[in-house]
């Protein structure tokens, strides 16, 4: 199916196929490495803003850190009193945006002998800078995570967050560091600093953050509870675990537990809350052990990418579209002149030689062949005109061939009845030509009034030579017989005429015989002819022929002659190996018993039906099969009706 | 002028004492702060089933400085709900209290550990250090490490969790309905963490119910049974309703700005309908006695309880109250 299309869609869409595969590679290739590159890259810049963030969330938090640790530093020292420690809280808090409140717990009866608890506690309010002293039944802080926890720790301790009803609901988290005093040499724990810092700067902070188009950061305490997320109503209501759980989100989970668990990474997800496919990164917080998380949408992540891709796959096609242009027209410009010469040797093959080849100039592969088509036709022109030449001659060849058997027949006795006013005898010769020029021939004539000869000769061979033999050797023998009338001495002396000069090597053969028409006696001699057929009152048989060389072939022979009486009504059938050699279709030769069965059988005697009768024979006998040889028969019968009135 | 003076003042008397539907505002306080463990309370007053018994009532919460059980005491508040054990030890001291309705039917309480501290039996406790809430949830813990053996540290806190996340204990207590998912919603696997289920133990003790003064039952009988037959008309609701009533919670929590976290709430809700509903097939709010003698075993071996005590004394069935 491929081998029918042609040259052009063939090698166009071969090499389009194949340059197709290569780019593909090379675009496969470098999309695949631009991908990564490129994901790497965004990843980097998401670590990047992660540290960014961690970085904005630590830069307000630390300084309080640092505040509360000072502090706690601070009251190591004995000499400070109740009022000096509320100016300093009172001054921190007002200078300090983010801090809400802060206070210092003391151990039970530390500060005042008397008094379990003892916690002044300043914060703002509407009004300005508050304080009040905290503690009591309905308020044991011993037992609370923000003393509890720091002293059992014996570290700093960022609580949960936690909405606070005294602060207006407002979300907050509390930093608590446990402060110590030598007492009696030992290091004992005697009490808290607190600071409550409110955490809308915050969730101001994380939501103005600018991360791509969709991305969001959020944030999670330590036990993973949401401190910042762009839906409001997640912040302290929910867990990353308690919202991996609604989702049943296993994926999530352990996310979230990476994160607690202070690891740094990132993972592809999809979000439940926008939708996309994103890039979670997660990394610690420098403060609070809280970790920091980055949802960054992958489109918008790898819209290089995309763009990238998109760039290349138009590229791509039209590069494409341009290859397959430029070849297909390169193609056909190529096929074109291939085209026009097959046209024109297609009127060269339709016999039109003075086709117009197409022009073309150029020297390359299409010039040559242009050129050796040219010579091919200019080779055929001449061959056809030699061919044309030879075939005239030979027709001038064969028609003087014809002409010349023409003239080789005509030289033998046609008419008959030949005599028709003798009674003593009738006879009756046919020759029937094979196609080619022959050498049978055949005579008669008289010698005198008494003697009348008859013969017949078959010359070796076809063709001219042998038309020349046969009319060389009849003309001999019609020379030779006027002054010879001994059979034998006519066949002796035309024998040494025809070996003379004969250096061909022809010889033909030869029976002649001299009938007496009045007493029907017959004198014949044979040079290796076929023995003639002697039709008798009661016996048909073959005439007694000695075997006595072809005569032409070598001078010097001798001939005899013999001799046999004719009866009234007897018949001599002289014929030629045409007859007797005649070959059907199965290649069987008609041969001498047949003749002779034939010849017995007809009871026939008068020479033109007996001619005639072996001739339809003959004919019937060789059927379809091509003639051979000239088929010569001579039937001469002693009527001798003289004697009758 | 006496006798009009009389009359009037009767009359004034009369009409002020009538008892009609909406003569007296009850109140309850729930034995902790408003969640999913009191929601049949909440959609009882949402849905009016309170009213339509002719009660009005004023839900209260509580909290650790707070307890429900002092407040009845004190009378502050005419109902109360807390533990069947916390009522029994109460009830021990000499406050004149009754059993109304029993709500958890079996023990909820469980001691967490996480697996790491390679505690796989009670004994293993021993020299180790678990948080609780206070005295008044340690009857259990305290009977069953007496039984075994185990000499434990419990130190008391407001937060309990955070002691155990922070390390500073090996183990906690806390209610299945409750502190335990939050523990799952704190990062901890279930595989993780090792529970000791007092419900598989003798200690199986049942806990929620509600309580008042006989006093209170004597005065307002009518108002009693409407706060029992409502309460269980809500928690019935409840169950057929649980995303309703889930709804219903949540709205509570977010007007005194407690975190709602509604898979943690479901999961509490879930458990309820479990510790509700006896075994035997008895109807919700009934204390059967058997899980009476039992839980005045453990109290009486726990030294609590010093005297003996008539179930029919302490449980009221109110049906047949008029």
């Amino acid at each position: 199916m491929f081998n029918k299309q042609s040259i052009v869609t063939k090698v166009s869409s071969i090499f389009l196929i194949c340059s197709t595969l290569i780019v593909g590679l090379i675009f496969g290739y470098n999309y695949w490495y631009s991908r990564n590159t490129i994901v790497e890259m965004a990843l980097d810049k998401g670590q990047t803003l992660g540290r960014e963030v961690a970085e904005s969330v630590a830069a307000e938090l630390k300084p309080v850190e640092a505040v509360v640790q000072n502090i706690a530093v601070a009251l190591e020292n004995e000499d400070i009193t109740t009022s000096e420690m509320t100016i300093l809280l009172n001054r921190l808090i007002s200078k300090t945006r983010t801090v809400y409140g802060m206070a210092i717990a003391f151990e039970p009866y530390k500060m005042e002998a008397e008094r379990e608890f003892y916690a002044p506690y300043s914060f703002k309010d509407v009004t300005g800078v508050q304080q009040k002293m905290l503690g009591g039944s309905d308020y044991n802080y011993f037992l609370m995570d923000w003393y509890q926890i720091p002293k059992e720790l014996g570290k700093p301790y960022w609580t949960e967050p936690y909405f606070d009803t005294e602060g207006g609901n407002a979300l907050m988290v509390t930093y608590a560091v446990p402060f110590y005093r030598l007492v009696d040499g030992k290091h004992i724990f005697y009490g808290v600093v607190t600071a409550d810092i409110a955490l809308d700067w915050l969730s101001e902070k994380m939501a103005g953050l600018k991360l791509y188009e969709n991305g969001y950061p959020v944030l999670y305490s330590q036990n993973g509870t949401v401190i910042y997320h762009p839906n409001e109503k997640m912040i302290a209501n929910e867990t990353i675990f308690s919202y991996a759980e609604r989702f049943d989100d296993q994926r999530l989970w352990d996310i979230g537990r990476a994160m607690i668990d202070g690891e740094t990474g990132v993972v592809e997800y999809n979000s439940n809350y926008s939708g996309l496919e994103i890039y979670f990164l997660y990394l610690p917080s420098k403060v609070g052990n809280w970790s920091i998380g980055l949802l960054l949408p992958k489109n918008e992540m790898l819209s290089k990418l995309s763009e990238v891709t998109k760039n290349t796959i138009i590229i791509s096609v039209l590069g494409f579209l341009l290859l397959a242009l430029t070849i297909i027209s390169i193609t056909r410009k190529v096929t074109k002149p291939i085209i026009a010469l097959s046209q024109s040797t297609k009127d060269i093959a339709a016999g039109n030689l003075e086709a117009e080849l197409p022009v073309y100039t150029a020297k390359d592969e299409l010039g040559q062949l242009t050129e050796s088509f040219r010579q091919m036709e200019l080779s055929l022109q001449q061959y056809i005109d030699e061919l044309t030449a030879t075939t005239i001659s030979k027709e001038r060849i064969e028609s003087e061939l014809r002409i010349a058997r023409d003239i080789q027949m005509g030289i033998l006795p046609k008419l008959f009845p030949a005599f028709p006013e003798r009674s003593e005898f009738d006879i009756f010769a046919s020759i029937e030509p094979a196609k080619e020029v022959g050498g049978d021939l055949y005579d008669f004539f008289f010698l005198d009034d008494d003697h009348f000869c008859f013969l017949i000769g078959d010359v070796s061979g076809k063709g001219v030579p042998a038309a020349f033999f046969m009319a060389v050797t009849k003309t001999m023998l019609n020379i030779v017989s006027e002054q010879k009338k001994d059979p034998g001495q006519i066949l002796v002396k035309v024998n040494d005429d025809l070996a003379k000069d004969n250096d061909a090597c022809m010889f033909v053969t030869l029976f002649l015989g001299v009938l007496n028409i009045k007493t029907g006696h017959v004198r014949y001699a044979s040079a290796g002819h076929n023995p003639p057929v002697l039709l008798a009152q009661d016996e048909v048989s073959w005439l007694h022929v000695p075997r006595e060389p072809v005569a032409g072939a070598m001078d010097g022979m001798t001939y005899s002659t013999c001799e046999v009486d004719l009866q009234k009504g007897d018949t001599l059938f002289l014929y030629t190996d045409g007859v007797t050699e005649a070959m059907n279709e199965e290649d069987e030769l008609y041969s001498d018993p047949r003749l002779l069965n034939l010849l017995t059988a007809a009871g026939e005697k008068r020479p033109e039906q007996l001619v005639k009768n072996v001739s339809d024979s003959v004919a019937d006998f060789a059927g379809e099969a091509e003639q051979s040889d000239d088929i010569t028969m001579l039937a001469i019968q002693f009527a001798d009706k003289g004697e009758e009135g | 002028m006496n006798k009009y003076l009389v009359t009037t003042f009767l009359t004034f008397v009369f009409l002020t004492s009538a008892t009609t539907s909406f003569a007296r505002q009850m109140t309850l306080a729930l034995q902790w702060t408003h969640q999913a463990q009191f929601a049949g309370f909440y959609v009882a007053q949402e849905k009016g089933f309170y009213k339509e018994a002719g009660l009005d009532l004023k839900i209260l919460p509580s909290n650790a400085d707070l307890p429900s059980s002092a407040r009845l005491d004190a009378l502050v508040v005419d109902y109360a709900t807390m533990f069947l054990s916390t009522a029994i030890d109460q009830y021990n001291r000499g406050v004149g209290l009754v059993n109304i309705a029993q709500l958890v039917q079996r023990s909820s309480l469980l001691l967490v550990t996480h697996k790491n501290r390679n505690i796989n039996k009670v004994e293993d406790f021993s020299g180790r250090r678990i948080s609780s809430w206070g005295a008044e949830f340690q009857v259990q813990a305290n009977g069953l490490f007496n039984e075994k053996g185990a000499d434990v540290t419990i130190t008391h806190s407001k937060n309990p969790l955070e002691l155990f996340l922070r390390g500073v204990t090996d183990g906690t207590l806390a209610m299945w309905y409750n502190e335990y998912h939050t523990l799952l919603n704190y990062g901890l696997r279930k595989d993780e963490l090792k529970i000791f289920y007092f419900k598989d133990t003798r200690f199986d003790i049942p806990e929620d119910g509600i309580y008042c003064l006989s006093y209170t039952l004597n005065k307002y009988p009518e108002e009693t049974k409407a706060l029992v037959e409502g309460t269980k008309r809500g928690w019935q609701y409840v169950f057929e309703h649980p995303e309703e009533a889930l709804d219903i919670v949540e709205k509570k929590m977010q007007e005194d700005y407690i975190p709602f976290t509604r898979v943690h709430q479901r999961w509490m809700l879930e458990k309820m309908k479990h510790l509700f509903l006896a075994e035997d097939g008895e109807e919700m709010g009934y204390l059967s006695e058997e899980s009476f003698n039992n839980t005045v075993k453990v109290l009486t071996e726990a030294s609590i309880l010093d005297k003996e005590i008539k179930y029919e004394e302490f449980h009221k069935d109110l049906s047949d109250v008029q």
